[in-house]
């Protein structure tokens, strides 16, 4: 250990200095919290895509499922714990751990789902089913 | 500034009347452990790319920076500064940008290091 509490941290706007470590020289590990992430929906004429940030999670331990109008969303946290014998200092992440099950509106075209997990956010695109879409009928006049 | 868990990707999740480009400002969350010869520091950035980001070590101040702008729709902003111990050595720093998550490596200067002194035996 060396003199850490004199590590500060910067606050950007007023240039105050607050004290970066909490725990300082306990050696106490402070429990590691999940969180569930929001799940944003953005609904488009042509489908929906949902947007969640899941920083860290392995890739592996994603899963995308979509049965009938209902889409699930699973994630697991895959952080591991660092090495023994470390001093924390602060513990502020959450690992993020999903269990979703949406119930979408209107039918999905199911094989032209789209997942992507890039940067730590998943994208999952699910386009209509042409069946929910829009269809214009000629009027026919006699 | 304090908003710790500030919504990195509420932008353009509301209806079309919303189109705005709405930008964010966030504090990433960190973790903060010592080992026997580095500082390690784990950064939530979720969306953020290699390119977009910006680790700066300046006069004892290290600076994370990174923005995170999907394509037509707001922005994030991630930014969090901190001032070093002298105990660190910046040469050293090393820092790797993985799913969203930014670890920075800050090796102890070799003064700061713990040393085994051998206990001689006096008779």
């Amino acid at each position: 250990m060396f003199g850490l509490h004199m590590i500060n941290e910067m606050e950007k706007l007023h240039r105050e200095m607050d004290h970066l470590f909490h725990h300082l020289g306990t050696g106490v590990v402070p429990e590691h919290r999940s969180v569930t992430p929001e799940v944003q929906v953005e609904r488009s004429a042509g489908g929906y895509r949902l947007e969640v940030a899941l920083p860290g999670i392995d890739p592996d331990k994603l899963k995308v499922e979509l049965l009938g109008r209902q889409v699930s969303l699973v994630a697991e946290s895959a952080e591991d714990d660092p090495e023994d014998k470390v001093v924390w200092h602060r513990r502020e992440r959450r690992s993020p751990a999903l269990s979703r099950t949406l119930t979408l509106s209107e039918e999905i075209d199911a094989e032209r789902v789209d997942a992507e997990y890039r940067n730590g956010i998943l994208v999952v695109s699910l386009p209509k089913a042409a069946s929910a879409l829009p269809k214009k009928i000629s009027v026919k006049a006699g | 500034m304090t908003d710790k868990q500030s919504k990195p990707i509420q932008a353009a999740a509301g209806s079309d009347a919303n189109k705005t480009m709405t930008s964010y400002r966030s504090t990433p969350a960190v973790d903060i452990y010592e080992t026997a010869d580095a500082l390690v520091m784990k950064a939530d950035m979720p969306g953020v790319a290699e390119s977009d980001l910006r680790v700066e070590i300046e006069q004892g101040v290290l600076t994370l920076e990174g923005i995170f702008q999907p394509g037509g729709k707001g922005s994030t902003a991630y930014s969090r500064q901190f001032r070093l111990p002298e105990a660190i050595d910046p040469e050293g720093a090393d820092a790797a940008l993985k799913d969203g998550v930014l670890t920075l490596r800050l090796p102890k200067s070799e003064a700061a290091k713990p040393r085994r002194v051998t206990v001689k035996t006096l008779h």
